[in-house]
């Protein structure tokens, strides 16, 4: 398949953006070197879309975007560019939202990309017996027996492993809407 | 032999020389400058602004310093050690070139500083908004070589008022007639010699950054071991060497102290991610100095330079890491940007993988310490002392401010070794403030001007980085008042 | 045909590209992939111009200029382009250009300098990695690569090495060698193409082989620079190579009248120079200079020429090479030219001091007798002739080259005892067929070439033992490795490192007393240090010593001329002696060196007399065409480790009874078998230099 094919293909349980990162990193021009346009613009379309899948976006990124694309489309060395860009032109049209909500550092709606999924500890549901902060490598799970546990957002790198520990099922992962849950550890309700 | 005539001979194209060429051709004289390059603009061309006071564009920004507290400043700075008729006439000059720049059509964003100190720590510390940062042509935003825009533009006046260059042709020798600068011997690429008599002749070479041997000579550093400074290719002190064999007197040259890694070009990225104020100890483990003065490049260039071996060690561990990774770093300045650390795992395994000497990564702090080539006793003293200074949130020894006070306590533990660097060197040539070369007993020596950092003597033990852009603004100054001197010298003559 | 750049009419040529037009006519245009020697490929797009009823911009590298073309270098659409291109490239290069040993002269400084952008709106990181000096000659910089593909270019099309190409690493595509081999491995040939085609320091000259007080191209060839005649090494290796061996033998002839003498015994300071040194041992530079000359038909006379007599007269003192090579290109220049020889057969040392089974006579004869072809006179067995007599006899110009013809004798006990020889009687006794009588036992105190000389020449007059003691060890030894080697062959008993306390004997020469050096060295004041062995001591016993340690000019004093350190004749640079219109050369001027050394000092002495006399001092000759070089060098597999050729030498018990030619020259097939190994170091000179915006 084509990587417009593959574009067009896209379905609603993958990230538009996520997919068409992969298939830049994959496309022929990121792997042969011979024009400026061809792989300096991949490597930069390449360099802004894997930021923005960890949501470190900048403002002016989608502009940046289109810029390297205008030039590929009309000064790579071979027509592989040219498709390249007719393929990042495309796929941002046509999934405009999610590439905006990713750019503005929002959200990622198919909930593939890792770093815009948060973990939190419903207090309702916690008991207070500490396996998740023995999961936990990352010192990023606060708490005291029989206190409610509360993930420092900071500190935490989304790995999961908490969830996998917690017997409970208190640990939910979240998109753009998070659950209300504690600052600080408080006493469990739940025994 | 090939022979020229000419008014004024300018020796090399940098930024100093530029200034030179271009204030002698538009006071009326006839110029040719000789260069060891194939480029005009030199250092320069790495740089991304000089030095003004009292500017049009400072005056916009409503900056009220004026040349006479510059001056003062400086001159504090420096502790009255330097000539002060030379740093008053620089100062007094440097507002009105910036205007004379723009007029060129330079442009500039305007107007900034390189160092702004934390408020408590201001004295004799902070930046001054002097340093005035040149736009690039298409409008963008200025980085590293921003100069370039400048040089370029002031070449292509140069070239309007008729100075001729002559690219890699190295000068060789000063030409003199009765105790009179009266020309030069330079050799172009052909290695032929080519003589050209001249009316003055200003020298503009650079310094002798590039020489190890005179580097050992006359500042005894060691160039690869005990400093790592900038080795622009050509800048071998022929400037220095020119003017005192003709018998200019000596000034003692310093190096322009900064901090660097060797080869940090390849390994660009550690060059910012360990330029932090995490914990930095000395080759017995411990602390030197209070590590939020870290992005001041002087302060710390100065202070490893004090350190047993001339080097030091930043230390973090992986929790700090990871704060860099997630937050960006503490420090960031214009050539390490906010995102370094996105490329920090890449860029350290690589050289781990390679075994780049100066860094090392251990799973405690005693096979760190061990590794790197610091006192693993005294280190470990050091740790014990900081870690607890961290939980308490107080440095009791040099009160380093509270938000970088974080322990290092979790493995795997990352260290890179810092060591002396430098821009380059600073003066060594005797002048005047008419930038006129002077005897050993301080008399002019006839139509002999030298200026820009072969003759930077202005800056005492260290950059004056209180007042930003001071090495161009030198340049660029002196170059100015040579080449308007030497013009002048001329209507005397014709007159 | 004409076309239109901005508004200006140029002349363009059919076939030739916009770009190569606008910077013929001297209108630059930015270019950074594109090289005056390469095919261009259009991948920087730095070029980007705009053409009337074309749409969009265009690579000017890439378009072919037509007739009434009209083209705008800095329309808006074009401006983008080249800007954009640059900030790309820029934002993957190196922040920091300070540590780079391009700075200066490179490339995509002076054109981002010229462009003035910058990439801080692009995310900005560097593909960087670690130098790589592990080849020999280049260094790899790959950190600064820019892919612009030149070097790719020169090696597989211009030069068809095909070694560099575009390779994948983990930082992404760069140039270099596939395979993760060397250079040597992937079968380079070292020519230099992708150092001098690389706009940025990515592909650099090794460091410890650039010289910083030589030009660039002095640095390139450095056999040619060392050589004190300058001879054109590359050009005329190339046709031996190429088996044209009367071209070679020209090239040769157009810096020196010796071909064939230099060829058999010249100290070829070249080879140490030589750049295969750093890949194995150098090309036998020294020898192929002799195959050309025995090869050869002799036809480079057809192009010598002679100017008109000047009637002008000039006088030589002494027929050694200083003399006869100024003899010969003074004639050439038109002068009355006489030599005078004290001796009853010209050629000073080559004659006298270089032992026949090196250099016979039949060769020296031949190459003399070229040189009298052009109306030299040589007045043999006159002596005694001084300047200040030969000027008042009319001659207008004097050269002085006696050469240094007085063995030197150490003041130690016994060292006048019968059967005590100098080197210089020695050898110029044998060379003159009636040698002077060795004993069975020979000891030669020396070791230099001289003191070989000698003892080589005691072992074919028959002695049965033949010694030689020095204070040197054998790494400080002045005599070349192959003296060494073959004088081990012959049977010479080596005593290096030893000091010589006397010589033994009452009424004839005994022995001679050693001594163990422990430490031979010079002190900062340059005065030799010598700590010996306490008790070890002991005493050769033989029946002849002969010192050869060091010669001296001879007679100088009578000259009526300043002199220097002794008898030496003092001269300033231009070789101008303190008596007006008396010039002097060689050994007499510089102390005892190398035969190269006297060619070229008698070729100074001929240009500087002749600018005397009114000439206009150049002896330079063209004897062959100069032909463009061919640019396509192909593959060879292995070409880094062909091995030396070697030539036919006669066995040691061959040798060593009388005074046949040891070495035999190269044969045909040797000679360009050798040839093909030469790395053409000249060729990355003949390829065009690049201009920068700020020549234009």
């Amino acid at each position: 398949m084509s990587t417009m094919e593959k574009i067009r293909a896209i379905r609603d349980d993958q990230c538009a953006v996520d997919v068409l990162l992969k298939e830049v990193i994959a496309h022929k021009c990121n792997s042969c070197g011979k024009c400026v346009f061809g792989y300096e613009g991949a490597t930069q379309i390449i360099m802004i879309l894997k930021d923005f899948t960890e949501k470190k976006a900048r403002s002016g990124d989608l502009d940046l975007i289109r810029d390297a694309v205008y030039m590929m489309k009309t000064q790579s060395l071979c027509e592989d560019g040219e498709e390249l860009a007719a393929a990042v032109e495309e796929c941002m049209e046509t999934f405009k939202q999610d590439f905006e909500e990713h750019a503005a550092k929002k959200a990622c709606r198919a909930g593939v990309c890792k770093k815009f999924v948060t973990y939190h500890i419903l207090a309702e549901m916690c008991t207070g017996c500490g396996d998740c902060m023995d999961a936990c490598e990352d010192d990023a799970i606060l708490g005291k027996k029989k206190f409610v546990h509360v993930i420092d957002q900071d500190e935490c790198v989304q790995c999961g492993k908490c969830m996998e520990a917690c017997d409970e099922d208190a640990i939910v992962t979240a998109g753009a809407v998070k659950p209300r849950c504690p600052k600080k550890p408080i006493p469990c309700k739940k025994r | 032999m090939k022979s020229y005539e000419t008014d004024v001979v300018v020796v090399a194209a940098g930024l100093s020389g530029l200034a030179a060429s271009i204030s002698a051709a538009e006071n009326g004289a006839r110029v040719i400058t000789v260069e060891k390059s194939n480029t005009t603009g030199g250092a320069a061309n790495m740089g991304m602004g000089p030095l003004g006071v009292g500017s049009r564009i400072q005056r916009m920004q409503m900056v009220s310093l004026t040349p006479g507290e510059a001056f003062r400043k400086h001159m504090y700075f420096t502790h009255y050690r330097v000539d002060a008729r030379i740093v008053r006439d620089y100062y007094f000059k440097s507002g009105e070139t910036i205007d004379w720049l723009e007029e060129m059509g330079v442009e500039f964003v305007g107007v900034q500083r390189a160092f702004g100190a934390p408020e408590d720590t201001r004295a004799y510390s902070d930046g001054e908004f002097t340093w005035h940062v040149v736009r690039p042509e298409d409008g963008g935003i200025p980085g590293p070589r921003a100069a370039t825009a400048m040089t370029k533009k002031m070449t292509e006046r140069a070239k309007e008022l008729g100075v001729e260059f002559m690219f890699e042709t190295p000068a060789k020798k000063i030409l003199m007639e009765d105790g009179k600068a009266a020309g030069v011997i330079a050799v172009d690429k052909d290695g032929e010699e080519v003589e050209i008599k001249a009316n003055s002749v200003i020298i503009a070479t650079g310094g002798f950054g590039e020489n190890p041997e005179m580097i050992k000579e006359q500042t005894g550093y060691e160039f690869g071991k005990t400093i790592f400074n900038f080795a622009v290719p050509g800048m071998r002190g022929d400037g220095l060497k020119m003017c005192w064999e003709v018998g200019a007197g000596r000034e003692q040259p310093t190096m322009e102290l900064m901090y660097q890694l060797p080869d940090n070009m390849n390994h660009f990225i550690l060059d910012g991610a360990f330029r932090q104020p995490c914990l930095w100890v000395n080759r017995n483990g411990q602390r030197f100095m209070p590590e939020d003065q870290i992005g001041n490049t002087t302060f710390t260039g100065n202070a490893i330079s004090v350190q047993p071996g001339k080097v030091a060690y930043a230390i973090f561990d992986s929790k700090l890491l990871k704060k860099y990774k997630k937050r960006g770093p503490d420090l960031v300045s214009h050539v390490h940007p906010h995102d370094l650390f996105d490329h920090f795992d890449e860029q350290w395994n690589r050289d781990i993988a390679d075994g780049y000497e100066p860094v090392t990564q251990a799973d405690t702090l005693e096979e760190l310490a061990e590794k790197a080539g610091i006192d693993v006793e005294g280190f470990m003293a050091q740790i014990e002392e900081y870690n607890d200074m961290c939980e308490a949130g107080f440095d009791e020894i040099f009160e380093k401010d509270r938000h970088y006070m974080q322990a290092i306590e979790k493995p795997p533990f990352y260290c890179c070794r810092q060591n002396v660097g430098a821009y380059g060197t600073l003066g060594g040539v005797r002048i005047n403030n008419k930038m006129q070369v002077l005897n050993e007993d301080s008399k002019v020596i006839p139509s002999l001007y030298c200026v820009g950092t072969d003759a930077c003597n202005i800056f005492g033990d260290s950059y004056p980085f209180i007042l930003s852009g001071n090495t161009m603004g030198f340049c660029i100054n002196s170059g100015r008042i040579a080449g308007e001197n030497a013009a002048a010298e001329l209507d005397d003559f014709e007159w | 045909m004409r076309i239109t750049i901005d508004g200006k009419e140029i002349e363009a040529r059919e076939g030739q590209s916009v770009l190569d037009a606008a910077l013929e006519a001297g209108i630059f245009i930015p270019h950074l992939c594109s090289h005056p020697d390469l095919e261009a490929k259009g991948g920087c797009r730095l070029c980007s111009v705009e053409i009337e009823g074309v749409e969009g911009a265009v690579p000017s590298c890439m378009t072919e200029a037509k007739d009434g073309m009209k083209v705008t270098v800095n329309g808006p659409e074009a401006d983008k382009v080249r800007r954009t291109a640059m900030e790309l490239m820029l934002a993957t290069h190196p922040e920091d250009c300070t540590g780079c040993p391009k700075y200066g002269k490179c490339e995509l400084q002076s054109m981002y300098q010229y462009l003035g952008v910058s990439p801080a709106r692009w995310r900005k990181k560097s593909r960087s990695l670690a130098n790589n000096d592990s080849n020999p000659l280049i260094s790899h910089l790959f950190t600064r690569c820019v892919r612009c593909g030149r070097c790719i270019r020169a090696c597989q099309d211009l030069r068809g090495v095909k070694v560099l190409d575009y390779i994948q690493t983990d930082i992404g595509i760069r140039a270099g060698i596939p395979d993760g081999k060397s250079l040597k491995e992937a079968g380079c040939r070292f020519c230099g193409a992708c150092i001098e085609v690389c706009p940025t320091g990515s592909i650099m000259d090794s460091v410890k082989i650039m010289r910083e007080d030589r030009t660039h191209a002095e640095n390139v060839v450095p056999c040619r620079t060392a050589c004190p005649a300058h001879i054109d090494i590359p050009r005329y290796i190339r046709y031996i190579k190429n088996g044209e061996f009367d071209k070679a033998e020209a090239v040769i002839r157009e810096k020196v009248p010796f071909p064939e003498t230099l060829g058999s015994i010249c100290t070829h300071v070249c080879e140490d120079d030589c750049k295969r040194n750093e890949l194995g041992l150098p090309m036998s530079i020294c020898k192929l200079k002799r195959a050309a000359a025995v090869e050869s038909t002799g036809a480079w006379k057809a192009r010598s020429v002679k100017c008109a007599p000047t009637g002008k007269k000039a006088a030589v003192i002494g027929a050694g090479p200083a003399g006869l090579t100024a003899a010969y290109y003074l004639a050439k220049k038109g002068h009355a030219v006489t030599v005078f020889e004290k001796n009853e057969k010209a050629g000073g040392q080559l004659r006298w001091g270089i032992p026949s089974y090196r250099l016979p006579d039949e060769v020296l004869d031949r190459e003399i007798a070229d040189i009298l072809e052009t109306g030299v006179e040589l007045r043999l067995n006159d002596g005694g002739q001084t300047p200040g007599a030969l000027k008042a006899e009319g001659y207008d110009a004097v050269l002085v080259c006696i050469g240094t013809h007085q063995g030197a004798r150490l003041p130690l006990e016994g060292n006048d005892l019968p059967g005590v020889y100098l080197n210089t009687d020695f050898l110029k006794a044998s060379r003159a067929g009636t040698p002077l009588p060795v004993g069975e036992r020979v000891m030669v105190l020396g070791g230099g070439n001289v003191a070989y000389d000698c003892a080589r020449t005691a072992v074919r007059l028959g002695a049965k033992e033949v010694h030689m003691a020095c204070l040197e060890n054998e790494q400080q030894m002045t005599s070349t490795p192959d003296e060494i080697r073959e004088g081990e062959e012959e049977g010479i008993i080596l005593h290096s490192a030893h000091s010589f306390l006397k010589i033994t004997g009452t009424d004839k020469v005994e022995g001679v007393e050693l001594q163990k050096v422990e430490r031979f060295y010079f002190d900062e004041n340059r005065r030799a240090v010598i700590d010996l062995v306490e008790g070890s001591n002991f005493v050769v016993p033989v029946d002849n010593v002969i010192f050869a340690v060091g010669q001296r000019p001879e007679g100088t004093d009578a000259m009526g001329l300043e002199l220097t350190h002794g008898p030496y004749i003092q001269a300033n640079e231009k070789q101008e002696t303190s008596m007006e219109g008396v010039f002097t050369a060689g050994d007499v001027f510089t102390g005892t060196k190398s035969v190269i050394m006297a060619i070229a000092g008698g070729r100074t002495a001929a240009e500087q007399m002749d600018r005397y006399l009114g000439g206009d001092g150049c002896i330079d000759e063209e004897l062959v065409d100069k032909e463009a070089p061919d640019q396509y060098i192909g593959h060879i597999d292995g070409f880094g480790d062909l091995e030396r050729v070697e030539p036919a030498v006669l066995s040691a018990a061959e040798r060593a009874s009388d005074f046949r030619l040891v070495e035999q020259p190269f044969t045909c097939d040797q000679a360009k078998c050798e040839a093909e190994r030469c790395l053409q170091c000249d060729l990355r000179l003949t390829l065009t230099p690049v201009k920068l915006w700020n020549e234009y």
